[in-house]
C-alpha cells in the first residue's frame, strides 16, 4: 500500500459574515453558540469538499482571535485599549494586573460541538504560554519567565479539560493538541523560557499527540536547535510564504532550512514530523497543484521519510476569503494525492 | 536637580482618528476630512502636553518611524512588513537603491496611496520639534543595495534632515535611534553647527562611537543610567529615559523622584532631561496620556 501523507488544516478559516459582523455583540450568548456552530458545520463541509484528512476544529468559528479569546477568559487581565500591529491595524493587548486564573474553559464548548458534527480527525489549536506572555503587558510579575510559567499552568489545566471531554466522548483515536506559538523565536535570548513553558504545558500527559505551530519566524534554526529539548511530536510550520512561486525549481529556497531540521532530527531516537506549509495564506494567488507538488517533493527529498511529513497551509486561512481558502485547500489536497501516487 | 521633560516619536492615535483612517481606507472618508481631523488631534495633543519642555510632532499621519523618509526621498521605496525590533509591531521595510534628493516640497499637502495625507510635519504650532530616524539605524533596518554605503547614506540623509528642518524653521531636531548600529558620531558635527540636536538612543549604547567627539550634542538621552556618563561628557544636557513605553504599569512621581535623587547623589548631575523609553505608540492611548501626566508632574 502506498504511503499516506496526512493533509491538515492549521486553525482559523474566514468566518461567514452572519457571524463575523455580530461576533462581539453576541459573544457569550446562546446566539453566539448557535451561529458559531452553524458556521462550524458549514466550514466542515468546505473542508470535506476539499478532501482534508484532519479538519482541526472546523476553522475556529468560536474564536475571534487567538490572543483575545484566551485573555478574555482569564482573570486579572485588563484591556485598556488597542495597540498598533501595523499601519492602521490594531489589536487588543491585555495587561496582566494580578495572578491570572481561568474563568472558564477556553475551548471545551467548541470541541464538544465539533465532535458532534464530524467523525474525522480533529486537532485542537491552543495559543501557547510564551505567546500569551509576550503579547501581554506584564504589570504584576517580576519577570517574563514567571508570567510565562503561570500561563503554562493555565494551558495545562485547559488541556486536562479537553482530554476529559475527549475521553468522555468515547472517541478512539488519539487527541491532537496543536500549541500555537507565533512569538516563539521573536526573542532569541529567551528560548529557555520558550522550552520551559511549553514543556510545562504538556507535562505528564499521555495519549495526546502534541504539535507546535510557528509561523513567520525570521530564523527557524533557533527553533530547530531546541527541538530535542521539547516534548512535541511534530512541528507545523510556515514555509510557502518564504518560497518562490516559480513552479519548476531545483532549489526551493523556502524549504531549504529543512536540511538543518533533518540534521537535528537525525540525532533523535524518536523522530519528530514536520507539518509542511505549502500554501501561502497572505496572498490570493491560488498556488497550482504543480507548484505544491514541487514543494512537497522537494521537502520529501530532504526529509527522506514520508511518515515524517504532513501537509498543511502555512497558517490559518482566515486572512483569505472562504472561496479562495477552499481553492487553496483543494489544490493542496489534490497535489498531495498526486505525490502519494509516485511514492 | 533641575528637570526638563521630552515627549518624542509616534504617539498613539485616538480611537476617533483610528476609526476615521479605517473609513478612509474603505473609501468612505476623504483625505480632506482626515487632514482636518489630524490638525485638530494635533492641537489637542499639544494642549495636553503643555508643560512638557520639548515635544516632537506626534506623527499621527505616519504609520511607522521610517515612513515619512521612505516616501519623500528619491531612491527609497516601501518594502514588505518587518518586525520592529523584538516587538509585535511591524513597519514597512525601506528599500534603498540609492539616496537621492528630497523629492517633495515637505510643506505641501500631498496624497500617497500608502500613507495619506502629507505634509511631513505640520508647522502651525510653534516650538514643536521635527523628529527623524537616526540614519545608521535606518540603514540597518532597511534592505539596501550593496552600492549604497552606510557612511555616504548617513551623511546625505543628515543634509536632507537639515533642509527639512530649515523649511520648518526649526532650530532643534530630535534624532531617534531605534538600533545601536551607528559608527562614528563625528558625522553629526556639521548638522550640530546649524541645529541643536537631541539624540535619543533606544537600545544599548555603543560607547566607542562617541570617543574623541569634537563637538557636543544639545542632548544625548540614554536608555539606562549606566550610560549617563557618556551623555554628560558628550552633550550639554544629559537625558534619561525613565518611563516605560512597553508596559501599561504607571510609574509614580515619587518613585521617579527617588531614583533621580540617587542619580544626583551618585553623578552630581544638576540638569537632566527626563523622557520615556522608546516611543509611546506601543501603549493604548489612555495609558500614554496618563504617562504624559506623570511626566508633566516631574517638572
Amino acid at each position: 500500500m502506498a504511503a499516506k501523507l496526512i493533509t491538515q488544516e492549521i486553525g482559523s478559516f474566514r468566518k461567514p459574515e452572519y457571524l463575523s459582523k455580530k461576533f462581539h455583540s453576541i459573544e457569550g450568548t446562546q446566539e453566539y453558540v448557535d451561529l458559531s456552530q452553524k458556521a462550524t458545520v458549514e466550514t466542515l463541509e468546505v473542508f470535506d469538499r476539499a478532501g482534508l484528512d484532519n479538519i482541526g476544529v472546523g476553522g475556529e468559528m468560536f474564536r475571534w482571535e487567538m490572543y483575545e479569546h484566551l485573555a478574555k477568559r482569564v482573570t486579572n487581565i485588563e484591556f485598556y485599549g488597542l495597540v498598533r500591529s501595523f499601519d492602521n491595524r490594531y489589536y487588543k493587548k491585555g495587561s496582566v494586573i494580578g495572578v491570572p486564573e481561568r474563568k472558564e474553559s477556553f475551548h471545551r464548548e467548541e470541541l464538544e460541538h465539533v465532535m458532534k458534527d464530524t467523525n474525522k480527525s480533529i486537532k485542537v489549536p491552543i495559543t501557547g504560554a510564551y505567546t500569551m506572555m509576550d503579547w501581554s503587558f506584564n504589570e504584576h510579575y517580576r519577570s517574563r519567565r514567571e508570567l510565562a510559567m503561570k500561563f503554562a499552568d493555565l494551558i495545562h489545566q485547559e488541556i486536562e479539560d479537553l482530554q476529559k471531554t475527549w475521553k468522555k466522548s468515547g472517541r478512539r483515536e488519539q487527541l491532537q493538541i496543536q500549541i500555537d506559538e507565533p512569538a516563539t523565536t521573536t526573542h532569541p535570548s529567551e528560548m529557555d523560557i520558550v522550552v520551559e513553558s511549553m514543556n510545562r504545558s504538556m507535562e505528564k500527559f499521555r495519549d495526546i499527540e502534541f504539535t507546535l505551530h510557528v509561523c513567520y519566524s525570521k530564523d527557524y534554526r533557533i527553533l530547530y536547535d531546541v527541538v530535542p529539548d521539547m516534548g512535541f511530536h511534530g512541528y507545523n510550520l510556515e514555509y510557502a510564504n518564504r518560497d518562490s512561486l516559480i513552479v519548476r525549481k531545483e532549489e526551493r529556497e523556502g524549504y531549504d532550512d529543512l536540511k538543518y531540521f533533518k540534521t537535528v532530527n537525525d540525532t533523535l531516537k524518536e523522530k519528530r514530523f514536520i507539518g509542511l506549509g505549502v500554501t501561502d495564506v497572505h496572498i490570493d494567488t491560488v498556488e497550482s497543484q504543480e507548484l505544491i507538488e514541487n514543494r512537497i517533493n522537494y521537502a520529501l527529498g530532504i526529509l527522506e521519510d514520508p511518515s515524517l511529513v504532513r501537509i498543511n497551509p502555512d497558517c490559518g486561512l482566515r486572512t483569505r476569503s472562504r472561496e479562495i481558502g477552499y481553492e487553496k485547500l483543494l489544490n493542496m489536497v489534490r497535489a498531495t494525492r498526486n505525490v502519494e501516487k509516485d511514492m | 536637580m533641575r528637570i526638563e521633560t521630552l515627549i518624542y516619536g509616534i504617539y498613539p492615535r485616538s480611537d476617533r482618528l483610528r476609526l476615521e483612517y479605517g473609513r478612509l481606507e474603505r473609501g468612505v472618508e476623504t483625505t480632506e476630512k482626515i487632514k482636518d481631523i489630524i490638525r485638530e488631534e494635533k492641537s489637542n495633543f499639544y494642549q495636553m502636553t503643555k508643560g512638557i519642555n520639548f515635544v516632537t510632532d506626534p506623527l499621527f499621519n505616519w504609520y511607522d518611524v521610517f515612513r515619512s523618509i521612505s516616501l519623500s526621498v528619491d531612491g527609497i521605496s516601501l518594502g514588505p512588513l518587518r518586525r520592529y525590533l523584538e516587538t509585535n509591531t511591524f513597519y514597512r521595510e525601506p528599500e534603498i537603491t540609492r539616496l537621492g534628493e528630497l523629492k517633495l516640497d515637505v510643506l505641501e499637502p500631498l496624497e500617497f496611496e500608502d500613507n495619506p495625507p502629507f505634509p511631513m510635519f505640520q508647522n502651525d504650532h510653534r516650538g514643536v520639534l521635527p523628529i527623524f530616524p537616526e540614519p545608521s539605524s535606518m540603514y540597518s533596518m532597511s534592505s539596501v543595495s550593496p552600492e549604497v554605503g552606510e557612511k555616504e547614506f548617513s551623511l546625505k540623509l543628515l543634509k536632507i534632515y537639515d533642509r527639512i528642518a530649515g523649511q520648518f524653521n526649526s532650530g532643534q531636531i530630535v534624532i531617534f535611534s531605534p538600533k545601536a548600529t551607528y559608527q562614528n558620531m563625528e558625522i553629526y558635527k556639521e548638522l550640530s553647527s546649524s541645529r541643536q540636536l537631541f539624540l535619543v538612543l533606544n537600545e544599548s549604547v555603543k560607547e566607542g562611537s562617541f570617543e574623541n567627539l569634537s563637538f557636543k550634542f544639545e542632548s544625548i538621552i540614554v536608555p539606562d543610567k549606566k550610560y549617563l556618563d557618556l551623555a554628560q561628557n558628550n552633550s550639554i544636557k544629559p537625558g534619561l529615559q525613565m518611563l516605560d513605553s512597553h508596559n501599561t504599569r504607571i510609574e509614580t512621581v515619587e518613585e521617579l523622584k527617588k531614583e533621580l535623587l540617587t542619580i544626583e547623589n551618585a553623578t552630581g548631575i544638576k540638569n537632566l532631561i527626563v523622557t520615556h523609553r522608546d516611543y509611546m505608540d506601543f501603549l493604548p492611548r489612555t495609558i500614554a496620556d496618563r504617562k504624559v501626566k506623570i511626566l508633566k508632574e516631574m517638572n
